[in-house]
């Protein structure tokens, strides 16, 4: 007996809805209800064709989508019927959020990761029951704890002093190592940028303003800021791209701006420029980024004053002579060797920035092309320890400053990043969550629903910026306090304290593999 | 520009729709006519003019609004087609309410056009991809 190749519907024919049949089937049937009450609207009652209008519209959908559109083939083949699945497929992520999605399974943060982040930003005891959600299948990196917890730990005590090294008059001292990380005006909305400001002023922390231009609703909340200058250098640029020194002088004499940050690439989209299209060059984000107004802008992949290593060192050394501030540069590393040549620059010139942000690949940003944000750069851990290896090697490690970002939402995290080498984190996302972000990922569309990412005034009706403040301030306190008691269970005193023995790192984790140039 | 020509298609459609449900609520003789010759007074007038009415506000709201005013208002004078070709015709008394009707039929195509990408669950046919 030859072989029969198994048939599709064996054994579940019964069960089956043939979509293709129902689909001919209602094509079928439409003009047919149409004719029924197009006659029964001319023959017994005008009322029928409250009916008849409808068909006719249906009608009208289906022959256009059958016959005329070519774009889309389901609906040329199916008509009405596929529009069932846009519709599917359009509530799709709300349903699986709300419905079908595991507490552990969402990304890029999952539901136990905003809840808490929730839950300190409301203020709430954020005391779980009944063991961890967690798998405990030793792929993770953990806190190891000391046998004999510190009893007091004051962590007002472990400032952080940028700029120090340098003995600069503007060194900025940092009371806690946590930072807003990079949002601009325009990818936030305005009111989303104030209250971030004000809670950032009301908790005692550096706020980064992001590469959107002159600060204006990062200031209005009152922040001490970061400055970041982006390839763009939006705010502090000549018309050809490069860098306006007066317009820089300017800004960094304003009494609220303490530091600037050069950015050499971002983690979401490592390597890549940007545009923003003329249509959404407003006036006022024209006036703020100094560029026409309705024409496109360009954010190049790199500087213009930055070819090498040494031009780069120059480059830093240049903003850090015309602007008096601490200066730092922020990066996504790619190869360590080529970090380990701008410090070997660095080095060479006897300069060196005052601090040194590395974004991980895992960060987050408006809108990147997915190749970027899936596949381009190496994960914070693994960056974190190529880069404290290659500082120390160098022996420039204690002259500057390590700032990490990318998912640092919790303190736990957090805390690992600084036993890997950082001084401070940054977190963007944690913050949008503090704001009331529920992970809509429209940040792209201008629809964000909750008025965080959006310039749309009705969708920032909802937002109050006091509250919000308010959520801010208590999500920078809910961190504060996790991190005095986790800061106590390793034993030390002090975050400096904190380094890799109070890590335990799973044998074949990324962050084991070393580079040929890591420090032995 | 778009705005410009959609505001000034809302407008239109916004008077004739407003203007034609006003007439029907307040018990207008002509409309009170034409619904009898269609079988449908009281009741038929009244529902319509409250349709056409919320058309016209519909019209006149927010950007989300306007694309859903301007469906409305186009199923009713798609019925309101029907009407013409089956019993009221065009011509005579009715030729005055008949020019109205193409200029608010058209218009509300018009918007529709313009606004295709905001129609729900239906814009999605009308994006690259």
């Amino acid at each position: 007996m030859p072989d029969q190749p198994p048939s599709v519907s064996a054994g579940s024919a019964t069960a089956e809805l043939d979509l293709f049949q129902l689909a001919k089937l209602t094509n079928r049937l439409l003009p047919a209800a149409l004719a029924i009450s197009l006659w029964a609207g001319l023959s017994f009652s005008f009322y029928y064709h409250f009916l008849t209008v409808p068909l006719l519209i249906l009608n009208l959908l289906n022959f256009s989508y059958r016959h005329v559109q070519t774009r889309h083939t389901l609906l040329k083949n199916f008509g009405i019927v596929a529009q069932l699945r846009y519709f599917l497929e359009s509530v799709g992520p709300e349903m699986r959020q709300y419905l079908y999605t595991g507490d552990t399974e969402e990304r890029p943060f999952n539901r136990l990761e905003r809840a808490e982040v929730y839950r300190k930003a409301k203020g709430i005891d954020s005391t779980s029951a009944f063991g961890s959600q967690q798998e405990f299948d030793q792929s993770e990196i953990k806190l190891r704890h000391a046998m004999y917890p510190t009893p007091d730990v004051d962590l007002s005590l472990c400032n952080v002093v940028v700029g120090a090294s340098r003995n600069l008059d503007t060194a900025v001292s940092m009371n806690f190592p946590l930072i807003i990380s990079a949002m601009s005006y325009g990818a936030l909305s305005g009111k989303a940028v104030e209250a971030l400001s004000r809670g950032a002023k009301a908790a005692g922390i550096l706020m980064n303003t992001g590469e959107g231009g002159y600060p204006k609703y990062h200031l209005k909340g009152g922040a001490d800021l970061i400055f970041q200058m982006g390839t763009g250098k939006f705010g502090v640029r000549h018309e050809n791209g490069t860098l306006d020194e007066d317009a820089l002088r300017d800004l960094a004499a304003h009494p609220n701006v303490k530091m600037i940050e050069i950015k050499l690439s971002q983690g979401a989209k490592p390597g890549k420029g940007g545009i923003l299209p003329g249509e959404k060059v407003s006036r006022e984000i024209a006036e703020l980024r100094k560029v026409p107004m309705g024409e496109d802008v360009i954010s190049p992949p790199g500087h213009a004053e930055c070819h090498d290593a040494a031009t780069t060192v120059e480059f830093i050394r240049r903003v850090q002579d015309v602007s008096g501030l601490p200066v730092g540069i922020k990066l996504c590393l790619g190869n360590p060797e080529d970090f380990s040549e701008l410090v070997g620059a660095m080095v060479a010139q006897n300069s060196h920035p005052d601090f040194i942000t590395i974004d991980g690949a895992e960060g987050g940003t408006g809108a990147a092309p997915a190749a970027f944000m899936d596949s381009m750069g190496l994960p914070l851990f693994v960056a974190l320890r190529h880069v404290q290896s290659i500082l120390v090697k160098s022996g420039i490690r204690d002259r500057l400053h390590v700032f990490a970002s990318g998912k640092l939402i919790h303190s736990a995290r957090q805390i690992q990043a600084l036993c890997l080498g950082a001084d401070a984190c940054c977190t963007a996302r944690g913050f949008m969550f503090s704001l009331g972000c529920i992970q809509a990922l429209q940040c792209n569309k201008n629809t964000c629903p909750v008025g965080i990412a959006t310039q749309n005034p009705e969708l920032q009706r909802g937002f109050d910026i006091e509250d919000k403040a308010r959520r801010v301030e208590n999500y920078v306190n809910g961190i504060r306090h996790d991190f005095k008691q986790l800061v106590a269970a390793t034993g030390v005193h002090c975050v400096s304290e904190l380094n890799e023995r109070h890590l335990y790192i799973p044998p074949g984790h990324p962050v084991n593999v070393e580079f040929k140039g890591d420090a032995a | 520009m778009k705005k410009i020509v959609s505001w000034s298609f809302q407008v239109i459609l916004a008077v004739i729709m407003g203007m034609a449900g006003v007439m029907k609520l307040m018990s207008d003789p002509d409309t009170i006519t034409l619904f009898e010759s269609l079988g449908m007074e009281p009741a038929g007038r009244i529902v319509i003019g409250i349709l056409e009415i919320l058309a016209a506000l519909l019209l006149l709201g927010t950007s989300v609004t306007v694309v859903r005013g301007a469906f409305l208002s186009f199923c009713i004078l798609l019925g309101a087609l029907i009407a013409h070709l089956s019993v009221i015709g065009f011509g005579g008394e009715m030729s005055q309410t008949s020019i109205l009707w193409a200029v608010a039929f058209c218009t509300s195509i018009l918007l529709l056009g313009l606004h295709r990408k905001e129609i729900p669950f239906l814009g999605k046919a009308f994006e690259r991809g």
